[in-house]
């Protein structure tokens, strides 16, 4: 373990804390139609941390300047924004939001919904582009001199983190409602306890000193040497653009009870469970994973 | 009563009535007024015959009180005349016209004894470059013909100060080592005497400098794990005057050449203190070796433009050559070793701090002891 935690030591009031955060954000989420008010009941961290380790510090990406860049100019445009609905149901709003149809590298917000098809398929058609998926290293001379004259240093930490652990437990509870002529007809309570989970993970954490912000994306790790870029090689290019989420979330340990818990219950619904696995990952996909990143301002 | 019978004898008895005669009086009174005269008669003949008795040492009193008084006087107005008054007019030209025969004196008997040839030295309000030119011919010195001198003296001056410097360093060492315990694990700082005096020194000075800062918080303790104080000494040469960029005064050029292992190793831990304090730790082992450091010294001793007390500069010219490594191993089990990346911020950053306090044009000022000011006036 490179970076060591004392995670055991963590208090009961972080995942208090933490709980309410989740809440606040779901409450915020536009979730499908299909699922009722959600809930984040209570967690516990468990007893097993993650092992995290730093494998890569170098410069940052063109990429995430660009974007900042880009961020920046684009200001105006995204405060006007603000009130629009979210293009993508099952996307998180996020802390700043981009208007950039030429880059793909940034998590989208407002959008008109006839664009929906197209952005989307524009990103899709991205992601299978090669020189867009890894990052590149090159560093423009007006960029070094910028970051000479700022007084936070710019550079891109890839930590590797690896949490296998089968003592933490998330519960939560949601409903299922099925409606008809936008009246509910019928709601199904249906409660979800996350007993564990592997995660195989690169985390991308870049400073940036002149614009001071800090980008945090994923990617999936693997015990490969770095490349060049700092991301470890796993797979052929073009297959390491899809299905990251599977690769970093491997496997997800859920318990799930259908029905109210008075009368009938069904519990471990295979289907259920599997069905929220896989929305979880493309939430991930969607949101985290490389080239999606959030730009946190300091 | 009594009082106004005897004082038509002199006033004088009023002073020394005997206490007998006062109770005598007051028995007078309260005899009642009808015999009043009676008893005034009787008294004014007994008084008379005892006044002529006191007569003598009464007039002695007098006389020494008189004298009092007027020592007192004389004692005010000669206590007057020498605090409050100024002298007088005549006197004063008086004693100033003592003091230039005085003083004429002396020069005419100096010149007579010592002949120094006449030189009219340029006045200063003709301007301070017209003074900087009379002082380069007066040292004869030609800025534009002369040679570069080489500072071969000044080389082992530096190379003393040097050598003493770090024999002080060797000395705090085994001062601040006497109490401490010496388990530590065979580190190359703790090689010979003379590493292990200056690791104990550095640490306690790296450690009390550290607490004072904002990254207290974020660094561990700090051990030093190498250390070498170099052995050998820089070397000036080609030393030239050149007019200084307002030409109001001259500075000095010389040529510096530092070429040695000064080496400092550190251990410590960052901390991150998210979500709650000290969560996470990451183990840092830095080493850093500067093997050359080269360029151009300025030195200019003079006065600002503005009034400020007499100080020398000192700066480097920006063509300075900064030779330095730095090796890292970040973290404690599985290491990520000599990012190039970290090596070049931290380079980056110890060469814009050179930059940003003794390379042109910011200077490194050092106060010169003043004649007429304040030592402790700020300076610019």
């Amino acid at each position: 373990m490179s970076i060591e935690l004392d995670w055991t030591g963590l208090e009961k009031s972080f995942a208090d804390s933490l709980c309410e955060r989740l809440n606040a954000a779901l409450a915020d989420m536009d979730m499908p139609t299909f699922l009722g008010p959600t809930r984040v009941q209570a967690i516990e961290l468990g007893s097993e941390g993650p092992d995290v380790q730093v494998i890569h510090i170098g410069h940052v990406w063109r990429e995430f300047r660009e974007a900042a860049v880009h961020a920046s100019s684009a200001s105006d445009k995204y405060n006007a924004r603000a009130t629009t609905p979210p293009r993508m149901p099952m996307r998180l709003r996020t802390f700043r939001q981009y208007d950039d149809n030429d880059l793909p590298t940034s998590v989208h917000g407002g959008a008109d919904a006839d664009s929906i098809a197209s952005e989307h398929e524009e990103s899709l058609s991205r992601w299978s582009d090669t020189e867009s998926e890894t990052g590149t290293c090159d560093s423009s001379s007006l960029w070094e001199e910028q970051t000479r004259l700022s007084d936070i240093p710019s550079l891109q930490m890839h930590l590797s983190v690896q949490w296998l652990t089968s003592t933490m437990r998330l519960s939560l509870t949601t409903s299922l409602k099925i409606a008809y002529n936008n009246d509910t007809i019928m709601s199904l309570p249906i409660s979800l306890v996350v007993t564990g989970m592997e995660l195989f993970a690169q985390a991308i954490v870049a400073l940036d000193g002149v614009h001071r912000c800090v980008y945090l994306s994923l990617s999936e790790d693997s015990t490969e040497e770095c490349a060049p870029d700092g991301l470890r090689a796993v797979h052929d290019a073009r297959i390491r653009t899809r299905h990251q989420g599977q690769r970093i979330l491997p496997f997800l340990a859920l318990e799930s009870k259908v029905g109210e818990s008075a009368k009938h219950v069904l519990e471990n619904v295979g289907k259920v469970e599997r069905f929220v696995g896989d929305m979880l990952r493309q939430w991930l996909e969607d949101e985290l994973v490389y080239p999606h990143f959030y730009t946190l301002y300091l | 009563m009594q009082g106004r019978a005897i004082w038509a004898e002199g006033p004088i008895h009023s002073f020394d009535l005997p206490s007998s005669s006062l109770e005598r009086g007051g028995q007078a009174l309260k005899s009642g007024a009808s015999k009043t005269h009676a008893y005034m008669d009787e008294e004014v003949g007994t008084s008379t015959a005892e006044a002529w008795t006191w007569i003598v040492p009464s007039l002695s009193f007098i006389q020494g009180f008189m004298a009092g008084q007027a020592v007192l006087l004389m004692l005010f107005l000669g206590l007057f005349r020498y605090f409050f008054m100024t002298s007088s007019p005549g006197t004063r030209a008086q004693q100033q016209a003592d003091l230039l025969q005085r003083v004429h004196a002396v020069r005419t008997s100096m010149d007579m004894r010592s002949h120094v040839p006449p030189y009219a030295r340029v006045p200063y309000e003709q301007g301070v470059q017209a003074c900087v030119q009379d002082l380069l011919s007066q040292v004869r010195y030609d800025p534009s013909e002369h040679a570069p001198e080489s500072l071969d003296w000044l080389n082992v001056l530096v190379a003393q100060l040097l050598m003493s410097y770090r024999m002080s360093i060797l000395n705090a060492g085994m001062c601040a080592g006497r109490n401490e315990d010496m388990d530590e694990p065979a580190l190359p700082s703790t090689a010979n005497a003379e590493k292990t005096a200056a690791k104990l020194a550095l640490e306690r000075v790296l450690n009390e400098a550290m607490q004072g800062r904002a990254t207290k918080h974020f660094l561990d303790r700090l051990v030093v794990t190498d250390i070498d104080m170099g052995c050998r000494y820089p070397t000036f040469s080609h030393a030239r005057v050149r007019p200084a960029l307002h030409a109001k005064s001259t500075l000095v050029e010389i040529d510096f050449e530092y070429m040695d292992a000064l080496t400092l190793g550190i251990d410590t831990r960052m901390w991150l203190h998210f979500p709650q304090w000290r969560f996470g730790s990451l183990a840092a082992n830095l080493c850093m070796r500067v093997e050359r450091f080269a360029g151009t010294l300025v030195l200019e001793i003079g006065t600002l433009p503005e009034p400020t007390p007499v100080q020398a500069r000192v700066c480097l010219h920006p063509n300075f050559v900064l030779d330095a490594h730095l090796s890292t191993i970040l973290g404690s089990k599985s290491k990520l070793q000599d990012v190039p990346k970290i090596e070049e911020l931290f380079l980056a950053r110890l060469r814009s701090w050179l930059e940003h306090n003794v390379v042109w044009p910011h200077f490194w000022h050092i106060p010169l002891p003043g004649i007429g000011t304040s030592p402790a006036d700020p300076l610019a």
